[in-house]
């Protein structure tokens, strides 16, 4: 009774509040899409997955990735050749405009990279200019310490230029592009957010341009994005680079970090979901649900990295013994089956150049070879715990978890498990301070093999989180960079990779599996193979609304 | 969670009897007898782990995870296994233990804290009980789940081995740090009412130590109010360390407590693993709950006015 | 009254000064000890160029080289701290570079609608409990009002939420949308999770939970005041005038038992702060122990200080508002 009168209070405040006359999305064909915090709406700002997902729709570059194959396709390029790998000629599509009827030509990409590269701006997705020639008069090093006029505050040389030198407005559509050094591999690069155009009433101010973007893709912002109630975007009708998508809009409804769709995508109130680790079962099993399933690979990638400058770990066979003694079938269940794949190579297969297997049986369960490579490897000093060390965000703890189990069941050596703040984790691992194996995670920025190799494991043994240098490695990689053809590249680069193979800098442990599930009133859901949103994504250029 | 109402302490001839009678109100109570079972039971766990279980909680294997308890109490898991293939019941059994020292850490550390302040602010007044006043009005305002996160979060330890003491210490710390403030408030009160009683201040002419007046007339009356509180208030506290690991920031896996498996459990229950939550779940509504009603029972039996 | 009135404020004033200054301790010894946080500015798995690394570090004002030295105030940066307080201007995040005064607009509402619905509950619940009891005292009823009150505050908070949410919402929520469709408030008001559509009818159920946050003491002490009304001479005095009997509960016995329920609902307010940091994660409500908890999570030293403090001044004032209701609604109390 007591409860009754305080709802009964509670009905009548809401009456007097009126704010609940705003119905949701579920009428005109609007889609109802999950999303996370994200960072910034303006190409460069966000570098993480929301912001790149909300972005790819309402901006568009100069190429996009095919949704099968995942290869580099133009989209608002006409055409991108190159005769040396490092002078690109960059060709635009005609008559193509922003929302706000600015065209798109090449200043509109020249305005944006520059500002993305110009060191004191700060974006996160600075280094991705790095392979521009320019790059560097635009990020000075800190001046010496000696010429600052305050000892305690560290200072910095005006940057030379607010341009980079490297691109070149040939004519109104023709985007010339000199790289600093040549890259096979830089057309793939073009379709990420970093390098998608920005229009000028956007930079002449960007703090309205983040509440509400002005791009150029199918989808516009009519109101606001707020980052914490999220907004809708709706459909363009002006759009022209290719066909006008099918539904009318879409309205993003925001989970913020450590709350999930599922409970509302099993109320109807979200379209595309990916359910929660212990969700998977009971969903999986409902007949209903399975039949409106995605299931494809994913390319997140999950590694338990060696930190080879540790005298325990020098014995390549000491490395081998640990990744044969993780039950990667087992781990899965603990966490959750159909999350993840088991993976045995280093580049996982839904990327250009992977899925070879390298690994081989190192990465596979098998007790007695972990126990005779230990041996052989001299073993494991007596009575000194594995200090596995991760970061802490998400469900880390449970995966290296149970990777410690395994470990211990099959090895005997007992493990102790460091988490870590996220940024303690980076210093730490950069510091070359651990001293055992931890936790590497990787996702890609572009579709080619060379994007999990070269930065994680190339640049040397000072540069690379696990101390690995092999000179015979970071030839391989120069000589793939430079090579005629894409396909003679991406095959230098797995010879690269078997090098690692060979050395065993980390142990592959899983790949990332999308498995998503969509309501019954969507149809054709295409998952992007390279880039996914972890909670739950579709290409909004592709799905239809039945009901 | 706490009280407001002070007890007035009672002249000291009164003492003796007072504890008497509070003890035989008790023993004649039901709810208190079920109270101290349920008590004595937990408390059998944290001390003697291996009479309730003979398998290890850190042999774990993956791929026997999340067996439900269909034979219950019997066969190779009792209870199954949890989320990682551990023995269920293992690990409750030993995550007992933490919980229960980590509690009474704290709140003996806590009681300790809070006496020897109020009784310096109480007696002597003056600039000292400016100082511990002003304290405890800046500690009280920081309630104490964020103080003990902003705390543990910012220093926060590098993992957790076997050790009893290293698991339960950071978060021990940060509890006592922002959970001594209520006790101090009791017995600066306390204090400062029997200090102008007329055998105190007859104490004192005689020429009585200070110390001698703390120890012999002023403590016995300040610690009703303390004791009354402090079942409650242990139970707040493991509540608390529940809280903190969920928050993840508590005791650290692979290190287990109440609250770390109900954190666990509250993942699966969803899935349809509701054994996982729910066991823990009643064992600590169940502690709680004790703690509780004998606290309730004892307030009452301390403080015969409010019957 | 007016001198008590003018010394509890300026004690309040010192008291959140004194807090301010510890937080920025605290959190310049995090930084010192922990090591930088502005690298969480670039995300991801990311190394940003040492170049980049310090142009950070100046945007936001961490470059200062008291925090290389673990155990120094950093008592510059905490004095432009205060100067920028003052001028009204809260600094940014490093994570997403938003202006901190901004999302307060954003959180503090939240926060706010959970609040109503909570003391709204635990008031109405305890008042009615709490009189109950006192009218069968000693009886049945009065027993086992208290053993539940008791059993309730025993299952913590964010655990019935937990359970709630995860069992309880989806088929609730469904079972509501057939009967009385999408649209309407039943078929919101169960909803698993925070919509800012529905500000306030989906705050309603975990406002409810979090208003049995102390539900047990407050129950006591409704009851021991009317304990204490009841067999108090003007109770004695309207009877023996003939006086109704529910006349008597309401007008005589309730209104006198207003003033330990002011005192108990501002020294809950405390734990209902801690309960929203749980609460808020848990529904996904943008509110401010969430915000607190992520910020302490991540490092936002400026978002911590200025969350905590807002929560500190909370605090601080609603204690002064207690005592000096407690001045009004008993004729007995006059402070010097």
């Amino acid at each position: 009774m007591a409860v009754a009168t305080a709802a009964a209070a509670a009905l009548a405040l809401t009456a007097c509040a009126g704010d609940e006359s705003d119905v949701g999305g579920d009428a005109d064909g609007i889609l109802n899409m999950q999303i996370g915090e994200v960072r910034s709406v303006i190409p460069g700002g966000s570098g993480e997955s929301e912001g790149f997902r909300i972005m790819k729709n309402v901006y568009e570059g100069l190429v996009y990735y095919d949704a099968d194959t995942g290869e580099a396709n133009n989209l608002v390029a006409e055409d991108i050749s190159s005769e040396d790998n490092q002078t690109w000629t960059i060709t635009i599509k005609e008559g193509l405009q922003f929302h706000n009827g600015e065209p798109v030509d090449a200043n509109a990409f020249i305005r944006s990279w520059n500002r993305t590269a110009y060191g004191p701006n700060a974006l996160p997705l600075n280094y991705f200019m790095a392979t521009i020639a320019g790059y560097d008069e635009m990020n000075p090093e800190p001046l010496p310490e000696e010429e600052w006029a305050d000892p305690e505050v560290p200072e910095f040389p005006e940057a030379e230029t607010t341009e980079l030198s490297g691109l070149t407005a040939v004519d109104d559509l023709t985007l010339q592009v000199e790289l600093s050094a040549p890259f096979i591999g830089f057309p793939t690069m073009l379709g990420y957010e970093a390098f998608f155009p920005v229009a000028e009433e956007c930079l002449a101010d960007t703090d309205a341009c983040e509440e509400q973007p002005i791009g150029n893709g199918p989808f516009m912002f009519e109101e606001p994005y707020s980052i914490e109630n999220g907004g809708t975007a709706v459909k363009w009708e002006d759009y022209q680079t290719t066909d006008q998508p099918s539904i009318a809009g879409v309205q993003w409804h925001v989970y913020l970090e450590g709350n999930d769709c599922w409970a509302d995508f099993l109320t109807g109130d979200i379209d595309v979901c990916r359910p929660t680790a212990a969700d998977y079962e009971t969903a999986v099993n409902d007949p209903d649900l399975a039949e409106r399933r995605i299931v494809q690979d994913g390319t997140s990638i999950a590694m338990l990295a060696y930190p080879l400058y540790d005298e325990n770990f020098q014995d390549v066979n000491i490395r081998r013994a640990i990744s044969a003694a993780i039950d990667r079938e087992g781990v899965l269940n603990v966490i959750g089956p159909d999350r993840f794949n088991p993976l045995d190579s280093w580049v996982p297969e839904s990327i250009l150049g992977g899925g070879r297997g390298v690994c081989g049986e190192y990465c596979t369960y098998d007790p007695d070879l972990a126990n005779q490579l230990l041996e052989d490897g001299g073993g494991w000093p007596e009575g000194e715990p594995l200090r596995i060390w991760v970061n802490d965000s998400n469900d880390n703890l449970d995966i290296f978890r149970a990777i410690g189990d395994s470990i211990t069941e099959t090895l005997g050596i007992q493990y102790e498990l460091v988490p870590m703040e996220w940024t303690d984790f980076l210093a730490n691992r950069e510091g070359h301070d651990l001293d055992g194996p931890f936790r590497s995670g990787w996702g890609p920025d572009y579709n080619l093999n060379e994007n999990y190799l070269e930065p994680i494991y190339g640049g040397g043994a000072a540069t690379n989180d696990q101390g690995y240098e092999n000179p015979e490695y970071d030839a391989k990689i120069a000589e793939a960079a430079a090579a005629d053809t894409i396909e003679d590249a991406v095959e230098i680069y797995a010879e690269a990779e078997e090098i690692l193979g060979n050395d065993m800098p980390s142990a592959p442990i899983f790949v990332e599996q999308v498995s998503y599930f969509y309501s019954d009133r969507v149809d054709n859901v295409i998952v992007h193979p390279i880039y996914a949103g972890p909670g739950g994504d579709a290409e909004l250029r592709d799905i239809v609304i039945t009901e | 969670m706490s009280e407001l109402a002070v007890p007035k302490p009672e002249p000291e001839a009164k003492q003796a009897s007072l504890w008497k009678d509070a003890f035989h109100t008790m023993r004649r109570r039901p709810d208190v007898i079920i109270a101290l079972v349920i008590l004595l039971f937990v408390f059998a766990m944290a001390a003697f782990p291996a009479l309730f279980t003979d398998k290890s909680p850190t042999r774990c294997i993956g791929r026997e995870a999340r067996q439900r308890p269909d034979t219950w109490f019997r066969g190779e898991h009792p209870l199954g296994t949890d989320a990682f293939g551990c023995d269920f019941a293992a690990t409750i059994v030993h995550g007992t233990r933490p919980t229960i020292v980590l509690a009474l850490t704290v709140i003996v550390l806590a009681v300790l804290i809070g006496l020897v302040l109020g009784m310096l602010a109480g007696y002597y007044g003056g600039w000292l009980d400016a100082v511990i006043s002003r304290m405890l009005d800046v500690f009280i305002v920081v309630p104490l789940l964020l103080g003990a996160i902003l705390l543990l979060s910012l220093f926060r330890g590098r993992g957790s081995s076997g050790n009893v003491i290293e698991t339960v210490a950071p978060a021990a710390i940060a509890l006592t740090i922002f959970g001594w403030m209520e006790f101090c408030r009791y017995v600066r009160a306390a204090t400062i009412e029997t200090k102008n009683l007329d055998y105190v201040v007859a104490a004192r002419c005689l020429g009585a130590k200070d110390r001698r007046i703390m120890f012999r007339h002023i403590l016995p009356n300040a610690i009703i109010p303390v004791t009354a509180v402090v079942p409650t208030t242990i139970g707040a506290i493991i509540v608390t360390e529940s809280a903190l690991a969920v928050l993840g920031i508590g005791v650290q896996p692979p290190a287990t407590s109440w609250g770390v498996l109900l954190s666990n459990g509250t993942q699966w229950a969803g899935g349809g693993y509701i054994y996982l939550f729910g066991l823990p779940l009643l064992l600590l509504v169940l502690t709680v709950f004790a703690f509780a009603t004998f606290g309730d029972a004892l307030r009452d039996a301390l403080d015969p006015k409010l019957r | 009254m007016g001198r008590y009135v003018i010394r509890r404020i300026l004690q309040g004033l010192l008291t959140l000064f004194i807090v301010l200054f510890l937080l920025h301790y605290l959190m310049a010894l995090s930084v010192q000890i922990r090591g930088n946080p502005a690298i969480l500015f670039f995300g991801g798995e990311r190394t940003p160029p040492p170049a980049m690394l310090a142009q950070v570090e100046r945007l936001y004002g961490l470059d200062n080289n008291c925090y290389e030295r673990t155990g120094d105030p950093c008592l510059v940066p905490f004095v432009e701290r205060l100067q920028n307080y003052a001028s009204g201007d809260f600094g940014t995040t490093l994570n997403g570079n938003r202006n901190v005064g901004e999302l307060l607009g954003i959180y503090i509402p939240n926060t706010l609608r959970l609040f109503i619905f909570a003391t709204l509950t635990l008031v109405v619940v305890a008042m009615v409990l709490g009189t109950w009891a006192a009218r069968h005292r000693g009886r049945f009823i009065d027993h086992s009002v208290r053993g539940t009150t008791i059993l309730i505050d025993s299952v913590p908070v964010f655990l019935i939420l937990l359970a709630y949410v995860y069992m309880a919402a989806v088929p609730l929520t469904r079972w509501a949308r057939d009967i009385w469709g999408t649209e309407s408030f039943m078929g919101q008001v169960f909803r698993p999770n925070y919509n800012p559509d529905y500000p306030w009818t989906t705050i309603l159920v975990p406002g409810i939970i979090v208003g049995t946050v102390g539900l047990a003491t407050l129950t006591r002490l409704v009851r021991a005041s009317q304990l204490e009304n009841l067999g108090s001479d003007f109770v004695r005095t309207a009877r023996a005038k003939g006086l109704g009997k529910m006349r008597i509960t309401i007008v005589h016995v309730v209104r006198n038992s207003m003033i330990p329920i002011v005192t108990g609902v501002g020294y809950l307010f405390a734990f209902m702060l801690s309960g929203a940091v749980l609460t808020e994660g848990i529904m996904g409500i943008p509110g401010m122990g969430r915000m607190i908890f992520q910020a302490v999570q991540r490092q936002e030293t400026n978002l911590v200080v200025v969350g905590l403090t807002v929560s500190a001044v909370v605090v601080v004032l609603v204690s002064l508002i207690v005592d000096l209701l407690y001045a009004a609604l008993d004729p007995r109390i006059r402070y010097e």
